[in-house]
């Protein structure tokens, strides 16, 4: 990874911290996973997802627990980040050429298909299904003097494995199961397959079988001789 | 090999977008505050260049505040322009990219 891309997202991270958001937030995406590096020290995971997109992405569980007023878009400006508007909903994504920034939050009810508007924060972000699972179980790693909480990886990779099978395009599912089984190995190397195995029965019974029949639909047996070890 | 090229066919569109996003930004803040002396007095214009002319906006005499203010949009239109370069050379970058022949 480029060291100024690197060197941007930690800027981000101070910013958001220095202003009392980083809090708020959730760091998922190909980002979580480079943070994991810190969680896996001293096993075999080495952040081997170098296929990644500049997209940086925040979730944010609950918009209504949002206390401060800190507009994104000006905080992160002089730094050379544009609002971008995309699609016919509006979401607001900030645009830098090494990070692209994007805040999500779950999708409630029935979904409106609309953006979340996140008015203390001058942003809105995209609502997508099965965020909440992400945010259930969470972990805190330490960067510099400050602490940023990502999803837990057995959460993150779980959650992987479930949206894969609802992506449009090949080379994202593709991505997302070369994710998952990295975090996999790295959790049973650190010997976490118990972790593992509560996280996956925590889940509700429709959505374990959409992780086993989409990893066997897709003769993916990699992963699923991987979970099929641990589950059982 | 299908998964680095639809990363970079993400990245073409999203360079793409920011290409535009770049360009908007830097028409909204172009121009530039000239000082010129009347009389005793200092008054400001907003200079613009508008195809091959170069259009003076009257802003009369302003405050210290306002001044620092454009300094600052001009700090801001430089690090845009060198950004916007940054994006064109990564559209480029990503299109050689994607032209190149895929081996097994």
């Amino acid at each position: 990874m480029e060291k100024k891309q690197r060197e941007l997202c930690l800027e981000i991270l101070r910013r958001f911290n220095e202003s009392g958001i980083l809090e708020n937030f959730i760091l998922i995406g190909s980002w979580a996973a480079y943070f994991y590096n810190e969680y896996f020290s001293g096993t075999s995971y080495l952040d081997r997802l170098a296929v990644k997109t500049r997209d940086i992405d925040f979730l944010i569980d609950n918009p209504r627990k949002i206390k401060r007023d800190v507009n994104i878009p000006k905080l992160l400006e002089d730094l050379g980040f544009i609002v971008i508007y995309k699609g016919s909903g509006g979401y607001i994504k900030l645009d830098h050429p090494d990070l692209l920034l994007e805040f999500l939050s779950p999708e409630l009810g029935k979904g409106t298909g609309k953006p979340i508007p996140l008015p203390k924060l001058g942003v809105n972000a995209v609502a997508l299904r099965f965020l909440s699972f992400l945010s259930s179980n969470t972990i805190e790693v330490k960067v510099e003097n400050f602490y940023v909480t990502l999803p837990h990886p057995a959460n993150f990779a779980l959650h992987k494995l479930i949206i894969f099978q609802r992506r449009f395009k090949e080379e994202k599912a593709l991505k997302d199961r070369n994710t998952a089984i990295e975090v996999l190995k790295a959790l049973i190397n650190k010997g976490e397959s118990d972790t593992i195995k509560q996280v996956f029965d925590s889940m509700p019974k429709k959505w374990q079988n959409k992780i086993v029949n989409g990893l066997d639909k897709n003769q993916d047996k990699n992963i699923l001789i991987i979970l099929q070890k641990i589950i059982k | 090999m299908s998964v680095i090229k639809g990363v970079l066919k993400e990245e073409l569109q999203n360079s793409l977008d920011m290409l535009k996003g770049y360009k908007r930004e830097i028409v909204k803040i172009k121009g530039c505050l000239v000082r010129k002396k009347v009389g005793k007095h200092y008054y400001y214009y907003l200079a613009k260049r508008q195809g091959k002319k170069i259009k003076f906006t009257y802003k009369g005499p302003i405050s210290e505040e306002i001044r620092k203010a454009y300094t600052q949009q001009r700090k801001m239109l430089n690090k845009y322009k060198k950004l916007l370069l940054q994006v064109k050379n990564q559209i480029k970058f990503i299109r050689r990219a994607l032209r190149g022949k895929e081996t097994a």
